[in-house]
This record gives structure tokens, C-alpha cells and sequence, in this order.
């Protein structure tokens, strides 16, 4: 009867790791780019080896977190006209490089650095075909002429090509941060066949309504929890009295 | 439970700071050369709770890790510099600036800022001065006898004014220069229309009206405020949500650790 107690305190755990998980989805609800985050339950015993399973097979002992991943379906579109504004359309990454790591996100909110280089709103360095993109000494931004396939190119003259990467499984990449993400080691980004609209961004793909019943499961299965937690305490507290 | 609280509430910050500069969009939508700013929001670490590729048990490795983010931060607002609409006022020393570029006036100490309000004044001494009276740097000087209403601005600036008399003269009165920025959203907003130049923007290149890639002037024009009602009053709405979301968010993280609270009676 004590394991009860202990399976019902895991899953008030669990709904409060998944309203946390909600609040951070809500609060990036206008973050560009922003790919919600979602979290898939299983039964304790699933995390466990076979070994212990063995030892395990007559308690249940609750649930526990198997995984976290983003859901990469893509937002929806809102048209900025301002010329380092970004979005893919179709499966796929920006490359930027920060401190040697190559990252990728669908953020494409861009600026010009005082170098003349095309950066991320945090100033982390877009990565073009060839390195990254520097602009022209006389460059103002509305110069910049960025096409489908996205080459870039100042007042006609091509300076380079944002580079446009997928992943077959984008699932195995990690997030870092808000919207990067970094790919695991031995997984090669390949060729990718969005495309790139300028003057546009993507918004973060969070639908409140999604969420909010999320959340209010959550509240709720927490309470049942906490419910079938203090009837088995009742329960204990009788037997022992008797 | 509690770091959801903060998530949210930075997430309530951050709208709050987009209503903010939403609601200086709006108050300026009649401000002659005024350009809108939006809010950029940067990444904020995670808090790992388990790093991905550690050891779970007997050679299993976690997938993916649990990490929980804490929420928004802004890094600042950026200026959006598309062109505004073009206004008539038939004022012969209003001049718009049709293209890239921005003018240069002079504080009373001698610093330099940047604008794109062409709306420019004599003042008592014959110099050309903006609507503050600060100084155009070009040093522009109206002589005596010279008909204000008659002089004229080519679109490579070139001023000219016309001396009455028989027969009247023209003269050079001098050259209105452009000022442009490589990255011209990192100027810093003075506050009265006025940009300074700092280093994320880079140094000012001057060059000629309608000449490598600056626009070219237009005499008797006003630039109007680039700020679009719709698209200001759209983030609003969705800003204004995003703050309720957020805040229920909060209400239902006290609900649950009231619920725990109640483990214990």
C-alpha cells in the first residue's frame, strides 16, 4: 500500500514537470521560430533494465519522463518586409556558429554587425555556403537581395549563399538555448529543399489552446494524484488505529 | 513548480516590453521621419535537470535529456528603417529623403546626429537649421536679398537660391550631403527624431544624394512615419493575450502547489 503512495507522488511530479514544460511553451508564444516543446511519459519500470524489471514485476511504481523532444511542425508565416527578416519554408535549418559549434534554427530574425557580417539577434555569426556572409563596405540593408534558393546578393553582385540544412530525423537534435539547436555527434546535416523567403518571419509554432488544455490536464491529473494519495493515507491511518 | 512561476513571469515581462514599445509606435504615427523599432528576444540558457547522453541504468543512455528553460529575456529593440509615406507640404525647405541615407545636424556642443526629419528652418543668422534649430552640418547659409520661397533643392542637394533684382541671379548656396550606416538598426535613438552613431552601427559614409546607393532628396516633401496602425494594433492584440496566457499560467502553478500543500493537513 506504501508504493501507493510513492506511484501517486511520481505522477504529481510528472504533471508538474509538464506544467513547467507548458509555461515555457507559453512564454514563447511570440518568440520567432520558437518549436514547442513536448514530453512523452512511461511507466517507471520502462526506464529500468531488464534485470531490475525482474526484480520489479509485482509493484507499480509510477511514471517517469522518456523523453522531450520539439514538435518541428512549422509556424505560421508573418510578413515583416524588413530585409533581415528570414523564414523556410518546408523542412529545414539556418546554420549559425557559435564558439566553434555549428547550431541550427529556424529563427531567421538577422542583423548586420558593426563587421558587416550577417548575425543572429544574440550577434552569433549566419553561416553561408562559404563561411559567413560579410557584407559590402557601402552596404545598407535594403540592398540585400536574398532568393528562394538563398543566394545573397548586394545591389546585383553575389556575395554568398545562406546555408539551408535538414536533418532526416530533426527529433535527435538537442535544443540549446530558445531556438538553437545542436546536432548530436555523427549526425550530418544534409541538403536541404526549403526555401528562403526574405521579409518574412516564422512565429513560434505554440498554439495556446493546445497548451491551456494541456495545462488544465495537468492541474487536474495532479489533483487526482494528490487525491489517491491521501485516501491511501486514510486508509494506512485506519488500518493502524484499528 | 516554482521555476514555472518565473518562466512565466518573464514571459508577462517580456510582453509588457512589447506593449511598451508598441504603444511609442503608436503615439509616433504622425511624426515626421519617425521609424518604428520591434522587440528582439534572445535565448536564455536551460536549466539541465538530466543531460542528454548520460547513463540511465545497465547501458542505457537517455535520449534526449530533460531540460527546462527559464524564460525570455529581450535584447533590445531594433529599428525598422523602411521608408515612410511621402507627404506634400509645398514648403520649399521640407526635404524627404527618397531612399537610404540620413541627414547630419550638429548639437550646440558640437557632436553629430543623424536624421530623417527633412524639415529644416532659417534661422537668425541666415543658417540652415532643423526644427529644434540644430545646426544641418552641410553649413548652408541664406545671404540677405535671397527669396526664401524661391530656393530650391535639386535631388543630388544641391541648394540654390534666386537674388531679386534685374535681372535676378542664382546662386550656389552649397551641397545637403547624405550620412549612411552599414548596420543602421544599431544607431542609438536620441529621443526628438535624432540618431547617434555607436559601434554596433559603424561609422557614418557620407556621400551625394542618389549616388552609390543613397536615396535621392525631394523638395517640398515631408517623410511621414513608417509605422503601419494595422500591423501595431495586431501586436498589440497578440501581445495583450500572450500576457493573459501567461498569467494563467502562473494561476494554475499556484493551483498545484496549493494542491501539494494539501498533502500535509
Amino acid at each position: 500500500m506504501i508504493n501507493g503512495i510513492y506511484s501517486a507522488a511520481t505522477a504529481m511530479q510528472r504533471a508538474t514537470e509538464r506544467h513547467e514544460l507548458i509555461a515555457q511553451n507559453l512564454a514563447q508564444v511570440n518568440m520567432p521560430g520558437y518549436r514547442r516543446l513536448t514530453m512523452r511519459q512511461q511507466t517507471f519500470e520502462a526506464s529500468l533494465s531488464q534485470a531490475d524489471q525482474q526484480l520489479l514485476r509485482h509493484n507499480s511504481l509510477g511514471t517517469s519522463v522518456a523523453q522531450q523532444t520539439n514538435d518541428f511542425t512549422q509556424g505560421p508565416m508573418e510578413r515583416t518586409d524588413s530585409p533581415l527578416d528570414f523564414a523556410l519554408n518546408g523542412d529545414g535549418f539556418f546554420v549559425v556558429e557559435a564558439q566553434g559549434q555549428q547550431l541550427y534554427t529556424r529563427n531567421g530574425t538577422f542583423q548586420i554587425d558593426a563587421a558587416g557580417q550577417l548575425v543572429t539577434a544574440d550577434g552569433v555569426p549566419v553561416m553561408g555556403e562559404n563561411g559567413p556572409l560579410t557584407m559590402p563596405p557601402d552596404f545598407t540593408p535594403s540592398m540585400l537581395q536574398v532568393g528562394a534558393d538563398g543566394t545573397a546578393s548586394v545591389n546585383g553582385v553575389q556575395i554568398g549563399k545562406l546555408k539551408v540544412v535538414s536533418f532526416p530525423d530533426p527529433h535527435v537534435l538537442s535544443q540549446r538555448g530558445v531556438t538553437l539547436f545542436a546536432a548530436p555527434s555523427g549526425v550530418a546535416p544534409s541538403v536541404s529543399t526549403a526555401t528562403v523567403s526574405q521579409g518574412t518571419r516564422e512565429r513560434s509554432n505554440v498554439q495556446p489552446v493546445t497548451e491551456l488544455v494541456d495545462m488544465i490536464s495537468a492541474v487536474r491529473t495532479q489533483e487526482a494524484a494528490q487525491r489517491a494519495m491521501s485516501t491511501i493515507s486514510q486508509a494506512i491511518q485506519n488500518y493502524t488505529r484499528q | 513548480m516554482l521555476r514555472a512561476l518565473y518562466t512565466s513571469a518573464s514571459g508577462m515581462k517580456a510582453q509588457e516590453l512589447q506593449i511598451d514599445n508598441t504603444a511609442n509606435n503608436l503615439a509616433n504615427v504622425n511624426t515626421t521621419g519617425f521609424k518604428r523599432s520591434h522587440m528582439d528576444f534572445a535565448d536564455l540558457l536551460y536549466t539541465t535537470l538530466k543531460q542528454p547522453g548520460t547513463n540511465e541504468s545497465a547501458g542505457q543512455t537517455t535520449p534526449t535529456g530533460l531540460q527546462i528553460g527559464s524564460g525570455v529575456r529581450a535584447v533590445g529593440t531594433a529599428k525598422v528603417f523602411t521608408p515612410g509615406t511621402m507627404e506634400q507640404t509645398g514648403s520649399a525647405l521640407d526635404v524627404a529623403i527618397e531612399g537610404d541615407g540620413f541627414f547630419k545636424v550638429l548639437l550646440p556642443n558640437g557632436e553629430s546626429r543623424y536624421t530623417r526629419a527633412g524639415s529644416f528652418r532659417i534661422d537668425g543668422t541666415g543658417q540652415m537649421v532643423n526644427t529644434d534649430g540644430h545646426l544641418l552640418a552641410d553649413g548652408i547659409t541664406v545671404q540677405d536679398g535671397i527669396n526664401l520661397t524661391k530656393i530650391s533643392i535639386g535631388s543630388d542637394g544641391t541648394v540654390t537660391g534666386v537674388t531679386e533684382g534685374t535681372p535676378t541671379a542664382v546662386t550656389q548656396l552649397g551641397q545637403i550631403q547624405l550620412y549612411r550606416f552599414l548596420n543602421p538598426a544599431g544607431l542609438s535613438s536620441e529621443g526628438s527624431n535624432l540618431y547617434a552613431a555607436t559601434a554596433a552601427s559603424g561609422a557614418e559614409v557620407a556621400g551625394v544624394p542618389g549616388q552609390t546607393g543613397l536615396g535621392s532628396l525631394r523638395q517640398g516633401f515631408l517623410e511621414g512615419s513608417n509605422v503601419e496602425v494595422v500591423t501595431e494594433l495586431i501586436s498589440l492584440i497578440s501581445a495583450q493575450r500572450a500576457y493573459e496566457i501567461n498569467s494563467r499560467a502562473i494561476r494554475a502553478g499556484d493551483e498545484m502547489l496549493s494542491t501539494s500543500a494539501d498533502i500535509v493537513r
